[in-house]
């Protein structure tokens, strides 16, 4: 038995302990712990094994079901099983009594098995049933949580399988090319394909992967389908579920095709296939970014960005230098890190209040203060400032499209961090600053179990900042691995030639600069304490009577100017399609009339129809 | 040896026993039919062994072939009398509860007559006997069709009777045409001489069979009797018609373009039929409201598939169509047989009647997502190994032609899975209006759980399938059949 197979094998028990044991919550939620547990364990002790490859003994199409553990699978794999063990402890009380959450810990493992199956996966076979499986369960995540949830599950779905199933072409296109299904095989005979057939199939995977990945101009399925789930899902969702879309751009562009052969395919001049691509990258961060400004629920907020940061992630992988594709990778990490703990206050908010609307929160700073200081974390990476994570990843990847010459697409990353940092504000303020509406006098900070996953993400968020070379080192790995240059690194930055980042001293300015503000503001000495009631606004006191929420509504503005963009180009373009395919199958149905003698013109048509072509082909 | 002709006469025989001893056994007839057909599984399933070292030849009567009649058992013949006699039973098993009343051996003798049919279509070495079975499987199918004597039934079964005839008239004009022509019915026999006819007979021989033919195989746009027939039918009658039915006049049709008339330069127009009939079937179920339309319009699409698959003109091709045609007889008859009884225990067609009905029949419903996963092709069940195998033999074929064929099939799989998660989502609605729901009883269930063993360990058998439909696509691309020799 290999680790891979115990790792599967241990989710499909997991999987199969859930679907017997679904009338016991208690049961459920603690097998899943163990199980979770076991596997977080199994895959930090995969290290030694790195560049091994198993087989499972089984043929599809006379091909061995084939797994390897590369660095970098090993990186995604340690980031899966880590955030589903965090998700599972935060989860035991967050869903109980919950509606519908027979099934929570089944899906849960129903997609873990999935996204592993594809990470490890060493063929394009396996990759591609993994890959199903995974949609399939994606999809049974997002139905959970009712009506609302159901249609808009119904959404990701039809962009699923519209994905999988350009897959499933440029899967068996590289079969048809190549001979194999084998990555390492299909890697060896690259150069001999003609560079139109590469760019032609190079399309089909990137396309594909961009739809789970919520790439502008195919992410309007992502909002509403992480939203309308379970809170926690959200969290899983958006922190790892979508990053396998880039997992599958990483390994395409540089690990099957290669950047060597990547970088053949121009088009015009400089404009080659990453740049064209890393436009769409542009476009991802700054639209969906923009349009979570203005979002008045958390959760949707949330998933409006975790949208614009992929845009991230990917334009570090467009950009092509190792400064940027290490920049791509390590901000899934940090991604990962911050939104899932973002999530996490927010469920945590909601688990108190019942809601996660931004217009009827405010004023919990003192009622909820782990939460706060979570959620303050989460933002602080999120917005790509020092020292949280965020800011790292961030700068690489600013860095690489400045060095790289890429001025207007550095430019889109900073106005899409313009955008991000006033949202990120409008979250935290909404929630826990300003006014307490009477009703949650009584709220109270949440228990031990969903405090400690928001801890260790909080150490996770602030310590990759500091110290990025916990993780520089894996990336830099990963990217030898794959045949690229690696970054130089230190335990707290880098040190390249073409610029040196370290984050103790960006850490120490940081906070020597808060220090110093503190002390000006307590030298001031004109501070007066007052209650949220003792206070004006427009000439009238306040009191709780006239309770002045200046929450409400928060940059409702900017939603005359983006929505009409975003609804006339993206919802009228699906809704077109979807008319489309409505009046083709109304036509088509129509064909079938019911009256007999219609029925008998057709036979007589075929009959002439097939007489006048076969006596061509004859 | 065991002799193939059982297949046909056991059956057959047992028809007539029914009916004639209908009055003495009452309700207990279907015991009988349940009898014949085991016999039949038993007797397929051990020719199959046989078959795949030497193909079996049974001359009847004594007199030898061209001029005697006789049964030529090759793979095709015996894989696909496995295929009916195990669906055959199963949906016999299914029936015993589904169908009731005073008058169900009428339903059993015709049953039979139906699977008389269908196994000597499949079994015959003889054009003119291929007719005749041609017409006990339609006359029986058009009655079956109508058996719940409804309205919509009735109309239904009408149409299929019009159509039916004007499609056998030309199998019949084909026949005539070969018989002037040659001189000969026996098809090892006509298979050498059909290639010194003048080119203008061959077609027209040709026309004639591939659309009367046509028109049992569903193939657009010869098949608009189907969706009326195939959702007014009981539910068993339509899983029926669907599982194997069809599939059989499509083989048929095939078997003659490889073998017979050896003209394979026809198969890529059948390749485009198919497509066409495949995207027809998927966007006209696209709309459908009565779930059991939109499995009849599944079924256009599926046998459009099949048609495509088997039209590749390689041993690839076919074998995936094979593969095809397991799949989809398991899947839809899953499909038909548990929307049968959502149908009979909620009284209404529209699948907008159903929601929440998971709660209610959770057991049917289970096993209905199944037969949907592996009929969209859902790793790892088995519909995804066969429409793997499927895409892989088109690509194979080379070319700019079939690399968009291939798309469009994809974008067919598209539609098809958008159309069934609609079903599936009102399925599983959490709110449901359906209050006084049970769940199917034991014995339909067990029929329909055997059924869904195929598509969910069939993967594990996969080198024993293939090898078994591999087979048959080497019967038909090297002719075995044609090289007996007298």
């Amino acid at each position: 038995m290999s680790i891979v197979s115990n790792l599967l094998l241990l989710t499909l028990l997991g999987v199969l302990l859930n679907v017997i044991f679904y009338k016991s919550e208690v049961v459920q939620k603690y097998i899943s712990l163990i199980i979770f547990a076991i596997l977080t364990y199994l895959s930090i002790v995969m290290y030694p094994l790195v560049g091994s490859h198993f087989e499972i003994p089984f043929l599809i199409a006379g091909q061995h079901i084939g797994f390897t553990i590369t660095y970098l699978n090993y990186y995604f794999a340690l980031m899966i099983t880590g955030i589903t063990l965090l998700t599972v402890i935060f989860s035991l009380k967050f869903i109980k009594g919950k509606e519908g959450n027979t099934h929570y810990y089944t899906v849960l493992f129903l997609k873990t098995f999935g996204m592993l199956g594809v990470i490890l996966s060493s063929d394009l076979l396996t990759f591609f049933v993994f890959w199903e499986i995974m949609s399939w369960s994606t999809f049974a995540l997002m139905s959970t949580g009712g009506e609302p949830a159901h249609r808009s599950a119904f959404k990701y779905f039809v962009f699923a399988v519209t994905a999988s199933m350009i897959l499933m072409a440029g899967v068996i296109l590289s079969y048809s090319l190549f001979g194999s299904f084998d990555f390492a095989v299909i890697h060896g005979k690259m150069a001999s394909l003609s560079l139109p057939m590469t760019g032609f199939l190079l399309t089909i995977f990137i396309t594909s992967f961009s739809i789970e990945s919520a790439v502008f101009p195919v992410h309007s399925w992502l909002p509403d389908g992480y939203s309308n789930t379970f809170t926690t899902f959200t969290a899983y969702l958006s922190g790892i579920s979508t990053r396998i879309g880039i997992y599958g751009i990483i390994l395409f562009l540089f690990g099957v095709f290669g950047i060597q052969t990547v970088d053949k395919l121009g088009i015009i001049g400089k404009i080659n296939f990453r740049y064209v691509f890393g436009i769409f990258a542009a476009l991802t961060m700054i639209v969906p970014t923009f349009t979570a400004l203005y979002q008045h629920d958390a959760k949707k907020l949330i998933a409006w960005h975790s949208v614009g940061q992929g845009g991230y992630m990917l334009i570090g992988l467009a950009s092509g230098s190792a400064l940027g594709i290490a920049g791509g990778m390590f901000h899934v990490l940090n991604h990962m890190a911050y939104v899932v703990l973002i999530v996490f206050a927010i469920a945590s908010v909601e688990y108190r209040t019942g809601t996660t609307n931004l217009n009827k929160l405010g004023g919990l700073i003192k009622k909820m203060p782990v939460s706060y200081l979570a959620l303050l974390f989460g933002i602080i990476g999120l917005a790509g400032l020092p020292p949280m994570n965020g800011f790292v990843s961030k700068w690489f990847i600013y860095r690489a499209l400045i060095l790289g010459g890429y001025p207007f697409l550095a430019i889109a990353a900073v106005i899409g961090t313009l955008g991000t940092i006033l949202s990120v504000y409008k979250l935290i303020h909404n929630m826990f600053l300003g006014q307490l509406p009477e009703r949650y006098n009584d709220v109270k900070e949440v228990g031990f179990s969903m405090q400690l996953p928001m801890w260790i993400l909080m150490i996770v968020v602030l310590g990759l900042g500091v110290y990025p070379g916990l993780a520089m080192g894996l990336i830099a790995k990963i990217q030898v691995s794959l045949g690229l240059a690696a970054v130089p690194y230190a335990l707290h930055g880098i040190k390249a030639a073409s610029g040196q980042l370290d984050m103790l001293v960006v850490s120490a300015v940081f906070i020597g600069g808060i220090a110093v503000t503190w002390i000006i503001y307590l030298l001031g000495n004109r501070r007066k304490h007052v209650g949220q009631y003792n206070n004006y606004a427009g000439g009238n006191f306040l009191n709780k009577s006239v309770a002045y929420n200046f929450n409400y509504e928060f940059y409702a503005a900017l939603e005359h100017v983006i929505d009409p963009y975003r609804k006339k180009i993206i919802e009228r373009t699906e809704r077109g399609i979807a008319s489309v395919t409505d009046a083709v199958s109304e036509y088509i149905r129509r064909i079938y009339t019911g009256m007999i003698n219609t029925y008998g013109i057709y036979v007589v048509t075929a009959f002439v129809v097939t007489i006048i072509i076969l006596k061509e082909l004859i | 040896m065991v002799n193939p002709i059982l297949l046909i006469i056991i059956p057959l025989g047992t028809a007539f026993l029914i009916s004639t001893l209908a009055s003495a056994l009452k309700n207990t007839t279907k015991y009988l039919a349940l009898l014949a057909l085991l016999a039949n599984v038993w007797i397929s399933i051990s020719l199959l062994p046989e078959v795949l070292q030497r193909p079996i030849n049974v001359i009847i009567a004594g007199v030898k072939p061209p001029v005697g009649i006789n049964l030529f058992v090759g793979p095709l013949g015996a894989v696909f009398s496995v295929i009916i006699s195990i669906a055959g039973v199963l949906i016999l098993l299914y029936s015993f509860k589904y169908i009731e009343g005073e008058q169900q051996h009428k339903y059993y003798t015709l049953f039979l007559l139906l699977i008389t049919g269908s196994h000597g279509m499949i079994l015959t070495g003889d054009v003119f006997n291929l007719f005749v079975f041609f017409e006990i499987l339609a006359i029986s199918s058009y009655i079956l069709v109508g058996y719940a004597g409804d309205k919509n039934g009735f109309e239904a079964a009408v149409k299929y009777l019009i159509l039916g005839s004007i499609g056998s008239i030309f199998i019949l004009v084909a026949i005539a045409l070969i018989y002037e022509g040659t001189g000969t019915l026996n098809m090892a026999d006509l298979a050498g001489k059909f290639s010194t006819l003048d080119p203008a007979r061959r077609l027209m021989i040709l026309v004639f069979f591939i659309t009367g033919m046509g028109v049992e195989a569903a193939v657009f746009p010869l098949n608009s009797w189907l969706p009326d027939a195939h959702s007014s039918a009981p539910s068993s009658i339509s899983a029926v018609l669907s599982g194997f039915v069809i599939e059989i006049a499509l083989v048929v049709i095939i078997k003659f373009v490889y073998t017979i008339f050896a003209m394979t330069e026809v198969l890529g127009f059948l390749a485009v039929a198919g497509v066409i009939t495949l995207l027809v079937g998927e966007f006209a179920a696209f709309r459908q409201s009565n779930i059991k339309r939109v499995l009849a319009y599944s079924s256009i699409g599926q046998i459009g598939l099949i048609l495509f698959a088997m039209s590749l003109n390689s041993k690839a091709g076919i074998n995936a169509g094979m593969m095809q045609i397991i799949n989809h007889t398991a899947s839809k008859s899953i499909l038909f047989l548990t929307a049968g009884y959502m149908i009979v225990k909620t009284g209404s067609y529209q699948f907008s009647d159903y929601r929440g009905i998971a709660k209610k029949m959770p057991v049917s419903s289970f096993f209905f997502v199944l037969g949907v996963l592996s009929l969209l092709g859902v790793p790892p069940f088995f519909g995804f190994f066969s429409k793997l195998n499927i895409i892989i033999a088109a690509l194979h074929a080379g070319g700019a032609f079939y690399i968009t064929m291939v798309f469009l099939v994809l974008l067919g799989t598209i539609i098809e899975s958008i159309y069934f998660l609609k079903i599936l989502q009102v399925f599983y609605a959490r709110d449901t209006a359906i209050l006084d729901v049970k769940e199917a009883p034991f014995l339909p269930l067990l029929s329909i759980a055997l059924f869904s063993l195929v598509i969910l360990l069939g993967f594990l058998f996969l080198p024993q399938i293939t090898s078994y439909t591999g087979n048959i696509a080497s019967e038909l691309v090297t002719k075995l059949q044609m090289a007996q020799v007298f």
